[in-house]
C-alpha cells in the first residue's frame, strides 16, 4: 500500500490518439497535432492490422483467395519533429513494442449504415492484450507526433494490408507557464 | 504494480490508511443496440474522489450472419464472429473533457477483450467462408489509465455499435478512492 499524493494526478491527464490508416506506398505515416498548450507522453503504442496477403499456393488459405502468413514485417520509426530526427537508430518491427495483429484478423464489410470512416472494414476482437507500456516519449508543446510505417510483406515485396489500426496510449502534459496553470504567461 | 514484499508491514499505518483511501473498482456495465450509438455511463458518487489507475473490460462480437452465404443478414442467426463492432470514446463527466481523440475499437484498449457470450445458440460456428471465432481470451492485463475523476462526477462512455445484434459490454475502472480531508483539500 502506497499513499497516493494527489497534486501529482492534477495536471496530467491521458489521452488516447486513435488513427486507422489506409495504406498504399512502402511509407506511410501517422501522425498527430498536439493542441496547443500540451506537451504528449508517449508511454506505448498498439497496432493492428490484418495479416492478409494475395493468395499464395504455398500457404493454407483461410478464406478463398486470402492466406495468412506467420507474420508481417511492418516496421515503425518514431520521429522526433521538433528536432527532425529520429528517436531510434532504425525503424524495428512493430510486433516488438506492441502485440501483432493476430492471424485471426480478418476484414468485414459492417452492416449499413453504420462504419462512419467508409472503410467497410472491421478487425478481428482478437485482444492487443497482452502490450505493456514500455515507451517513454515526450513530445514539446503544440508538436506533431509522426511515426513512420515501413514494411515488406513476404509474399509479394509491398504492403499488403491496406489499413492499419494505431492507438498512442499516453498523457497531455499541460504547458504550465500559461496562467490556467499557475504560471505567468 | 505494488511491490509487496518491499514494503514493511505495520498493520496500524496501513488501518489508518485505509481509514483515508483505498482500493476500489467501479463497473460500467451497458448494452448496446445493434447499428446505434448510445452514451453510457456511470458515477463516482460523492464519498470522495476516485483516483484512477488502470482499465480493463470486456465485450461481445455477435452478429447475424446468413450462414450458407456466410453473409451478414439480420433474420440469420446469431454468430460470435470474433470481429470487434464496438468502439468508443470516454469523456470525464465533470469538465466534458474528452480523453480519446476518435472512436477507438474497444479491442485495441480493453483486457481480456472479447468474451463468448450466452446469446450465440451456434457459438464459434465454421461458416462456410470463414474460420471460425477464437476462443475468448483469459489474458488479464490491465491497461494503464491514471486520472483523477472527482466526487460525484460522471464517467462517460459513448459507445459505437456496428453489428446487427445488441451486444453487451462491461468497463472496470480500477483504482484509489481517497476519503481523506488533508488529501482531497485543495483538488479542484
Amino acid at each position: 500500500m502506497v499513499r497516493y499524493n494527489l497534486d501529482i494526478a492534477q495536471k496530467v491527464l491521458p489521452y488516447f490518439i486513435y488513427k486507422r490508416i489506409p495504406v498504399s506506398h512502402y511509407r506511410e505515416y501517422f501522425t498527430f497535432k498536439i493542441d496547443y498548450g500540451f506537451g504528449y507522453w508517449l508511454r506505448g503504442v498498439k497496432v493492428k492490422y490484418p495479416e492478409r496477403v494475395p493468395a499464395d499456393t504455398h500457404l493454407q488459405p483461410l478464406i478463398p483467395g486470402w492466406v495468412y502468413p506467420q507474420s508481417r514485417k511492418i516496421k515503425l520509426e518514431f520521429f522526433d519533429n521538433a528536432n527532425f530526427k529520429a528517436r531510434q537508430p532504425e525503424p524495428f518491427s512493430a510486433v516488438l513494442i506492441s502485440s501483432p495483429g493476430a492471424d485471426h484478423c480478418f476484414t468485414f464489410g459492417a452492416p449499413s449504415p453504420v462504419d462512419n470512416d467508409g472503410y467497410s472494414i472491421n478487425f478481428s476482437a482478437e485482444p492487443a492484450a497482452k502490450s505493456i507500456s514500455n515507451l517513454n516519449f515526450l513530445y514539446k508543446y503544440g508538436d506533431i507526433i509522426r511515426i513512420d510505417i515501413t514494411g515488406q510483406d513476404v509474399q509479394s515485396g509491398g504492403f499488403a494490408p491496406d489499413y492499419i489500426d494505431m492507438l498512442l496510449v499516453g498523457y497531455y502534459v499541460p504547458q504550465e507557464t500559461f496562467t490556467m496553470y499557475g504560471g505567468k504567461e | 504494480m505494488i511491490q509487496v514484499l518491499s514494503q514493511k508491514l505495520a498493520a496500524q499505518s496501513r488501518f489508518q490508511l485505509q481509514s483515508e483511501q483505498y482500493s476500489e473498482k467501479i463497473p460500467l456495465s451497458d448494452t448496446i443496440p445493434a447499428g446505434t450509438t448510445k452514451l453510457c455511463k456511470t458515477n463516482v458518487s460523492n464519498l470522495g474522489h476516485f483516483l484512477c489507475l488502470r482499465i480493463t473490460g470486456h465485450f461481445e462480437t455477435l452478429a447475424k450472419y446468413n450462414v450458407s452465404s456466410g453473409a451478414l443478414d439480420a433474420s440469420g442467426s446469431i454468430i460470435d464472429d470474433g470481429i470487434s463492432h464496438l468502439r468508443a470514446t470516454l469523456q470525464d463527466g465533470a469538465g466534458q473533457r474528452i480523453m480519446f481523440s476518435d472512436y477507438v475499437p474497444l479491442d485495441l484498449f480493453l483486457s481480456p477483450g472479447r468474451t463468448r457470450s450466452y446469446d450465440a445458440a451456434n457459438n464459434l460456428m465454421v461458416k462456410t467462408n470463414m474460420v471460425a471465432a477464437a476462443a475468448a481470451p483469459a489474458l488479464f492485463y490491465p491497461d494503464e489509465f491514471e486520472y483523477l475523476f472527482t466526487a460525484n462526477s460522471d464517467i462517460l462512455m459513448s459507445i459505437k455499435n456496428d453489428s446487427n445484434v445488441d451486444l453487451d459490454v462491461d468497463i472496470l475502472f480500477h483504482g484509489v478512492r481517497i476519503l481523506s480531508r488533508r488529501t482531497v483539500a485543495g483538488v479542484r
